[in-house]
C-alpha cells in the first residue's frame, strides 16, 4: 500500500464510518426520544445550563442528579426548535467521535503496510462498531456511546506506547499517558458509570514503559492525569450537588460523607 | 442488579449468554452479540494450533506472533474488564467500550492464524457477516424509541399561555417524569416528581426536602401534572371519579389533594398521541394529553389516612429473612394496604411481594408474567414454606433456560 494513502487511512475510515452511521438518524426520519429522553436527558440538558437545584426537587426523580453535560447538546437543539433529524444527525456526528480511537486499536492489533492488513483494519473497526447496544445509540438521546467516547480514547491513548514501544521515546509515551488519565477523568465526570472500567487503566499505563521506575511514573501521571479530567469534569456539578446535600456524589454513598459533614457542620 | 448472575456459572458464561437473541441478557433490549464466542473460539484454535506446531519445528510460522503483544494486552484487559462490569451492573450499556474493543481484538486474533492470509480474511468477513446478520435481526434502531421528535417541537402539548408566562409549583407522578415538558413553562417554576419522593412523614432526610418543597408552593399556584389515564376520561376528557380517587390516595401520602371536586383541565398532546404500541383511532389520539390539576395542601389532620400495611410485617420479615438479595429487609418503606391483603415493593430488585388474606403469599419478578406462589402464611412463617432464591421465576437461569 502505498505510504501516501496509509497516511490518510485513519482518516478514509473514519469518514466512511461517519457516512454510515450518518445514514441511521437520516433514514429513520426521526430522533427517538425513549423512556430516559422522557424522564431526564431533556431536563438534565436544562440544569447543564443553569442549575436548578435551588427551585426544583427529585424534578427528574434520583436522575436529576446525575451529571448533565452529556445531555446538552439535545436540550439545545430541542428547545432551540431543530428539527429531529437535524438532532440525530448532530449526535450522530458527535458520537462518531468513537471511531478514531477504535481505529487506532485496530492499528496496534493489527500492525503493517500491506493492503491485506488495510482491509484487515476496516473490517477490525466494522466489527467494533457491529452491536447491537452501540448502533441503538445512534438515532436517539442515549448518551452511553457519547460518555463511552474519552473511556476508548483512553484506553487507544494508552496502547500507543505498547504498540508502537520500538520507535516511542520515553518523554512521548508519557505525553500519551498523561492524555490518556485526562481522558479516563473526563469519562467518569460525564458518566459514573464509566468509572469501574476505569479502576483498569492504571494496568495499561504500567506497562507503558521497559522499567520499573518508568512503569511507576506512567502509573503516577495517568492517575494525576485522570484526576485532573475528574476535577475538569465533574468539579462544578460535584461542589453544587456538596453545596446543596452534602455529598457531591447525591445520592450515591450518602452515609460516606458524613462524617465530612459533621465535621464542617452541616446542617440538613 | 437487574442484569447481574445469581451465580458463579452464569458469571462465567456471561460472553456465551449475549450472543441469545433474548432482551435483558445485558441489556434492556435484545442485542445478540456473537464477538466475545468468536474471542474465545478463536484463542481456543490459535492455543491448539500453536501446541500442535511447538511440536513440530516451527514455533511462529507466520512470524506475527512475535508482535502480537499489543492484542494480547487487549485481549487481557477486556477479560478483566468482565469483572468490575459484572460485579457493578453487568449492563451492556455500561460495557460500551468493551463492546467497540472486541471488533479488533477478533480480527486480530483471526490474523494470528497460521493458515493462508486469503483464509484469514475470510475468517474475518465470515465473522463481521454472521454479527452484521445479528445486529440486523435484532433491529436495534428505535429500540429505544417511545416518543418520535420529527419536526419541531420535541414534543407537542398545549400549554396554557398562562403558564409559560406566571410561575407556578408543579408535582408530577407517574413513573415518567415527563420532566422534558418543564422547559416548555416558566423558567422560575418549580418542579418535583413525586414517584419516588419519599412520603415527608416517612422520617428521611429526603422526606424532609420534599416536605420543605412542597411548603414553600403558593396558594392557588401547586398544581399536578400527568398524563391521562387512558378509559378513564370524562366526556369533556377530565379524570372521571375512579380515576380522581386513585390519585387522591396516591396524593395524601404528601398532605396534597385537588382544590375542588372537578380541578383539572385537560391538555392534548401530540406527543403522546403519537406514543404506545399499535395506530390510534382519532378519538383516541384526541384523548392524548396531561390534566394540569389545580392542587391543595391539606391540613395533617385533615389528610386522608395513608395506605399502609402493618398487618402482615412478620410474614414480610420471614420472606425477606430467605432471600435478603432479592427481598432487601424493610422493602422501599413498608407495605401497602390492597382491597384484599397487603404488598411490599423491592425496588432495586425489582420484585413485589404479595400476602393475600385469604393466606397465600406471592412473588413477582417485574419481567415474570405471573405471580409465584411461596406458600400459605403458615407455611412460611413455620419455615416449611421457602422462596427457591437462585430460582426466580422471570429472572434466573441462562437466557434460554428462563420461564416468564
Amino acid at each position: 500500500m502505498p505510504a501516501g494513502l496509509l497516511r490518510w487511512e485513519g482518516a478514509l475510515v473514519c469518514l466512511m464510518a461517519w457516512g454510515c452511521l450518518l445514514a441511521i438518524p437520516l433514514s429513520l426520519g426521526e430522533l427517538g426520544l425513549g423512556w430516559d429522553a422522557l424522564n431526564h436527558h431533556i431536563y438534565l440538558g436544562w440544569t447543564a445550563e443553569q442549575q436548578r437545584f435551588d427551585l426544583d426537587f427529585l424534578g427528574a426523580g434520583y436522575q436529576s442528579f446525575q451529571s448533565p453535560y452529556l445531555n446538552w447538546p439535545v436540550y439545545k437543539m430541542a428547545v432551540s426548535g431543530w428539527s429531529g433529524v437535524a438532532a440525530g444527525a448532530v449526535l450522530a456526528s458527535l458520537q462518531s467521535a468513537s471511531v478514531l480511537p477504535v481505529w487506532i486499536l485496530a492499528r496496534a492489533c493489527i500492525p503493517g503496510a500491506a493492503v491485506f492488513d488495510v482491509a484487515m483494519r476496516a473490517l477490525a473497526v466494522t466489527l467494533g462498531l457491529l452491536s447491537s447496544v452501540v448502533l441503538s445509540a445512534f438515532g436517539s438521546s442515549m448518551n452511553d456511546l457519547l460518555a463511552a467516547t474519552p473511556l476508548i480514547w483512553a484506553v487507544a491513548l494508552a496502547m500507543e506506547p505498547t504498540a508502537r514501544a520500538a520507535d516511542m521515546p520515553p518523554s512521548v509515551a508519557r505525553r500519551y499517558v498523561v492524555l490518556s488519565g485526562v481522558c479516563t477523568g473526563l469519562a467518569v465526570a460525564l458518566k459514573l458509570s464509566n468509572g469501574p472500567l476505569a479502576v483498569l487503566m492504571p494496568g495499561l499505563w504500567l506497562l507503558s514503559a521497559r522499567n520499573l521506575r518508568g512503569r511507576v511514573t506512567a502509573a503516577l501521571l495517568g492517575s494525576l492525569g485522570a484526576l485532573t479530567g475528574f476535577v475538569v469534569g465533574y468539579g462544578h456539578w460535584g461542589w453544587l450537588l456538596w453545596r446543596h446535600f452534602g455529598n457531591p456524589v447525591f445520592p450515591f454513598y450518602h452515609h460516606w460523607f458524613a462524617p465530612l459533614r459533621g465535621w464542617l457542620g452541616w446542617v440538613g | 442488579m437487574r442484569f447481574q448472575p445469581d451465580n458463579w456459572f452464569e458469571a462465567l458464561l456471561r460472553p456465551f449468554a449475549m450472543a441469545a437473541a433474548d432482551a435483558n441478557v445485558y441489556v434492556e433490549i435484545m442485542a445478540p452479540d456473537f464477538r466475545f464466542i468468536f474471542a474465545l473460539a478463536l484463542l481456543a484454535v490459535l492455543a491448539a494450533m500453536t501446541l500442535l506446531r511447538r511440536r513440530g519445528t516451527s514455533v511462529d510460522a507466520t512470524g506475527a506472533m512475535g508482535a502480537a503483544r499489543p492484542l494480547f494486552v487487549l485481549l487481557c484487559s477486556l477479560a478483566i474488564a468482565f469483572v468490575p462490569w459484572i460485579a457493578t451492573t453487568a449492563n451492556g450499556r455500561y460495557l460500551m467500550t468493551g463492546l467497540l474493543i472486541v471488533g479488533p481484538v477478533c480480527v486480530g486474533l483471526a490474523r494470528l492464524l497460521p493458515v493462508t492470509r486469503a483464509l484469514r480474511l475470510t475468517i474475518a468477513v465470515g465473522m463481521v457477516v454472521l454479527q452484521a446478520f445479528a445486529v440486523q435481526q435484532s433491529a436495534p434502531w428505535r429500540a429505544w424509541t417511545l416518543a418520535s421528535w420529527q419536526e419541531a417541537p420535541y414534543f407537542q402539548v398545549d400549554v396554557p399561555p398562562e403558564w409559560r408566562a406566571q410561575p407556578a409549583t408543579y408535582v408530577t407522578m407517574s413513573a415518567i417524569s415527563y420532566s422534558l415538558l418543564a422547559p416548555m413553562f416558566h423558567p422560575d417554576s418549580r418542579w418535583m416528581s413525586l414517584h419516588n419522593a419519599p412520603p415527608p412523614d416517612g422520617g428521611t432526610v429526603d422526606g424532609r426536602r420534599a416536605e420543605a418543597f412542597l411548603s414553600k408552593a403558593e396558594a392557588g399556584r401547586l398544581m399536578l401534572l400527568v398524563p391521562v389515564v387512558s378509559g378513564m376520561l370524562t366526556p369533556e376528557r377530565l379524570p372521571n371519579a375512579k380515576v380522581s380517587e386513585a390519585i387522591s390516595g396516591q396524593l395524601a401520602a404528601f398532605r396534597l389533594g385537588f382544590s375542588g371536586p372537578q380541578s383539572c383541565r385537560f391538555l392534548f398532546s401530540r406527543g403522546l398521541a403519537g406514543m404506545g404500541l399499535g395506530a390510534k383511532t382519532e378519538a383516541q389520539r384526541s384523548q392524548s394529553g396531561f390534566w394540569l390539576c389545580h392542587l391543595t395542601r391539606l391540613d395533617a389532620g385533615a389528610a386522608p389516612k395513608t395506605s399502609r400495611g402493618k398487618r402482615y410485617d412478620a410474614v414480610f420479615k420471614a420472606l425477606e429473612a430467605q432471600c435478603p438479595r432479592m427481598f432487601p429487609g424493610g422493602g422501599d418503606g413498608g407495605s401497602r394496604a390492597l382491597p384484599n391483603g397487603e404488598v411490599r415493593s423491592y425496588l432495586q430488585a425489582e420484585m413485589k411481594a404479595y400476602v393475600y388474606d385469604s393466606g397465600e403469599v406471592y412473588y413477582k419478578y417485574y419481567r415474570a408474567l405471573n405471580p409465584v406462589r411461596i406458600g400459605s402464611i403458615e407455611d412460611l412463617l413455620a419455615g416449611s414454606a421457602r422462596v427457591d432464591c437462585g430460582g426466580i421465576r422471570g429472572r434466573s437461569g441462562l437466557p434460554w433456560e428462563r420461564e416468564i
